[in-house]
């Protein structure tokens, strides 16, 4: 069942002024309830416009978005909308801002009205999540945090308000490989314990080939391709051509097609590549027809 | 968005106006505007009008970009307008309900239209058509000698320099902010003034903490840059006064006393 | 690079360790006793995850930081002296990784300018100097563009280009792939190793991206304030097991082509790329 759906959406920043930019052009798509979604494309493609779009930040200039059966259009009803689409910009953690880490990440419940004791329980559970120690760093001044708990607290800030569907807008940006995998590991871990529909936005093919159920592809404002994950990655030109990086098991796979192995379904993760490897040695390798050359 | 403002931009084009020595511009947008300030008739009007059509056109500006500029500025200038012909006491030319449009305020009014969007056009000029280094560099000998009193010329100009590299970024990081905190409930309009002023709280402390996080940068990489102030500096565009930089100030000069001469003469 | 280069030492760091804050309640070690070498041309990757201590070294390399003890000498001079200050930073160039905030002006050109203005150098040689680094880099178009309106790749090219036209001898990049989209990432490293091949330039590239570095002549892995392992990158990442105890993952090309070995699949050694893989899996 769809929770979000963009019909038709364009979106054009400082219309009837001199400098009116279209930064997305009809775009049509949906978000189905529960799914890890893969936002992607290369920088400029309008990713992180459209994410905009799905709490009601930015309003479509032409066509509609309806997000829970709200149609984002409507001022007074999509104004609620924040609590049930937390959104989390990149580099989140310039916007923390409270004294104690505490304070910062119930800012978001505080506003949504709930009871002092709620507030307590959604921060607890938001740290939780987060894997950030409740006693350890609930009094701590945000500044005293390294760069990877900054980042955290600014997500457990988003969490907090407890939203059904939660965006992020490249969250891994900056982190060493370790506080990546940790990060989208917890967030992947979100979606399946709490049902809450996950929206990754990013540039990175890797996070997006070994994460997300499905990836929507935008390339210069417009919607490129949208299907499962691994058909995405099945068709390698595609990417290539909208100068998009493959994950290095599709590569792979892409490589060895082209030395005359054929392969199904291409591979997302390196177990999977594992996998088809030696599967491909216990039928006894197929001959290698050609050298491969670098794509 | 705020990319698109082009106030203040340099837009390079390689003209005569924007070989001219810094000083000589400053000094020229100078007298202009007191020319402009000091201007009482219309031929004046007409005069200063053509002058300063005639540099852009030197100055291969596109005259789109001068509009443009002007723009941003409208609603200001249509404001200050209709406030001037409904509010000036004199001879009534028509009514629109309890308002009365005067000859007087009319003419007030145009007038007041014409000086704003001289001002703005040769403010713009002058930015339009130095670099912000040439600019700062004109500001910093023009001022030099405030440095008998102790005043630290370079570093100013420097601030200004730097100012005028951030002041986008810095705007670009409010908005970020701002929406940030909306996604977390934040309302910037709701509640008496006392909520209102609490509520920049959570835009403001980011804002300021995220401007001294990138001084301190700045600083650091200024300084692997080898910066230790004014000490040992040189300049690449050195400022050489030429034969054009004094035709254009004396051009100007001479428009000022011209406007000046007429006002008093022909009253 | 089988030459001996012990003769050609640029950068000699001896017993050098630093603590932050020290004597104070959040004293904290940064480098606890680094000794070594970055030689006269070389291009050397410092790797290690965050915390480990790879920017608390870059930051001696330039007299930004000065050795709790120990010492760090460029060239035979020692930076803790101060009369070496300028020379030392004017040698060694450092790009940063955040490429806002290392840009001072609000045109192109006019931030590349910005070093040799401090220099001192004469109007002429700092003309020449600034539109050779511009052409360097690839930015003599968008020499009159503003800073802020450049995509990231563009502005850390910039940052480079800012220090290039100091001539120096070395150039300390201190993670400057982190806030960059992949097609940045991959401009940005392209200009640097033909800056480190074709000019002579000894690069010292701090990162935590494996896959950049893979192009690098010598590996140093960072752990807790010292340097665990050093070798060229065939060296380093055929020892796998060992990188997971300092938090580091091997490239995947290199992973898989392990697991591949333990499951008794014949491959050569020192597989890093994804090229040489199908290469050992279709000789």
């Amino acid at each position: 069942m769809s929770i979000i759906e963009v019909h038709e959406l364009t979106f054009v920043y400082g219309r009837k002024t001199p400098f009116e930019v279209t930064s997305l052009q009809d775009v049509s798509m949906e978000v189905l309830e529960g799914e890890f979604l893969a936002v992607a494309g290369p920088t400029g493609s309008g990713k992180s416009t459209l994410a905009q779009h799905f709490n009601g930040l930015l309003r479509p200039t032409f066509g509609s978005v309806t997000v829970l059966g709200i149609n984002t259009r409507d001022k007074r009803s999509a104004a609620g909308l924040w609590e049930k689409v937390g959104l989390v910009f990149q580099y989140p953690e310039v916007q923390l801002f409270g004294e104690t880490v505490y304070e910062d990440i119930a800012f978001g419940p505080v506003n949504t009205g709930a009871g002092k004791e709620q507030v307590d329980r959604r921060v607890r559970q938001a740290m939780e999540l987060v894997e950030l120690d409740y006693h350890r760093f609930r009094d701590l001044s945000p500044l005293a945090l390294s760069a990877g708990e900054r980042r955290r607290a600014a997500i457990a800030g988003v969490l907090a308000i407890q939203p059904r569907i939660l965006v992020l807008d490249e969250p891994t940006a900056g982190l060493d490989p370790a506080g990546r995998k940790r990060l989208l590991g917890q967030i992947k871990n979100l979606q399946r314990a709490f049902d809450c529909t996950i929206i990754l936005v990013t540039h990175n093919m890797d996070d997006a080939a070994r994460w997300a159920d499905r990836i929507v592809l935008l390339d210069q404002g417009r919607l490129y391709r949208q299907g499962a994950t691994r058909e995405i990655f099945n068709k390698p030109e595609e990417l290539l051509t909208i100068g998009l990086d493959l994950p290095f098991p599709s590569t792979l796979v892409h490589l060895l097609r082209g030395a005359g192995w054929s392969i199904e379904k291409t591979a997302l993760t390196i177990d999977e590549a594992e996998a088809l490897v030696l599967k491909a040695r216990d039928a006894g390798f197929p001959s290698c027809s050609a050298n491969p050359g670098h794509s | 968005m705020l990319d698109g403002i082009t106030l203040g931009r340099y837009i390079p084009t390689g003209s005569v106006v924007h070989n001219l020595d810094p000083r000589a511009k400053i000094i020229a947008v100078m007298l202009l505007i007191i020319s402009i300030l000091a201007a009482r008739q219309p031929i004046t009007y007409m005069v200063i009008t053509t002058f300063i059509i005639l540099v852009i056109i030197a100055a291969k500006i596109p005259l789109t970009a001068v509009l443009r500029s002007l723009r941003l500025l409208w609603i200001v200038l249509l404001c200050g307008f209709i406030f001037q012909a409904f509010f000036t006491p004199g001879q009534a030319l028509t009514t629109l309900g309890p308002l009365t449009i005067t000859r007087e305020g009319l003419l007030g009014a145009g007038e007041m239209l014409w000086r704003l969007a001289n001002l703005i056009t040769v403010a713009s000029l002058l930015t339009y058509t130095t670099t912000p280094i040439k600019l700062t560099a004109g500001m910093e000998y023009l001022l030099s000698p405030l440095r008998r009193f102790k005043v630290p010329v370079h570093e100013l100009t420097m601030m200004m320099t730097i100012a005028l590299r951030f002041v986008p970024t810095l705007l670009e990081e409010a908005q970020i902010v701002m929406k940030a905190q909306q996604s977390r409930g934040a309302s910037f309009t709701r509640g008496n003034l006392w909520r209102r002023a609490m509520s920049l709280v959570p835009l403001l402390v980011p804002l300021f903490a995220g401007a001294f996080r990138r001084a301190e940068e700045l600083a650091t990489a200024m300084e692997a840059r080898c910066y230790r102030g004014g000490v040992n500096r040189t300049r690449m565009s050195e400022l050489v006064v030429g034969r054009a930089d004094q035709v254009a100030v004396t051009a100007c000069g001479v428009l000022l006393i011209a406007t000046v001469v007429l006002r008093f003469i022909q009253v | 690079m089988m030459m001996d280069r012990t003769n050609n030492v640029l950068i000699r760091i001896k017993d050098l360790t630093h603590t932050y804050n020290p004597g104070e309640a959040n004293q904290r070690e940064g480098l606890r006793g680094v000794t070594a070498d970055i030689y006269s041309g070389e291009f050397l990757a410092v790797i290690g995850a965050n915390g480990s201590g790879k920017s608390t070294l870059a930051r001696h390399l330039n007299a930004l930081l000065l050795p709790g003890s120990g010492s760090v000498t460029v060239d035979g001079l020692d930076t803790s002296r101060d009369e070496h200050l300028w020379d030392i930073r004017r040698r060694v160039g450092m790009v940063f990784q955040n490429p806002d905030n290392q840009l001072v002006a609000a045109l192109v050109e006019e931030d590349v300018v910005f070093g040799p203005e401090n220099l001192g150098l004469d109007p002429a040689e700092i003309r020449r100097r600034v539109d050779r680094a511009l052409a360097w880099m690839g930015l003599e178009e968008l020499r009159h563009r503003a800073p802020h309106l450049l995509s990231g790749g563009q502005k850390q090219r910039l940052a480079v280009a800012g220090v290039l036209v100091m001539q120096p001898d070395c150039l300390v990049l201190d993670e400057p792939t982190a806030m960059l989209d992949p097609s940045g990432r991959k401009e940005l490293m392209a200009t640097i190793k033909r800056l480190c091949r074709e000019e002579g330039v000894t690069v010292v590239l701090i990162t935590h991206f494996m896959e950049e570095a893979v192009a690098a002549d010598r590996i140093w892995i960072m752990h807790q304030g010292a340097i665990a392992l050093e070798g060229t990158p065939r060296e380093i990442f055929q020892q796998g097991s060992r990188l997971a105890a300092y938090n580091l993952e091997l490239p995947g090309p290199a992973e898989l082509a392990e697991r591949l070995k333990r499951s008794g699949l014949e491959l050569p050694p020192g597989i890093l790329t994804v090229e040489e893989l199908v290469q050992g899996l279709c000789p």
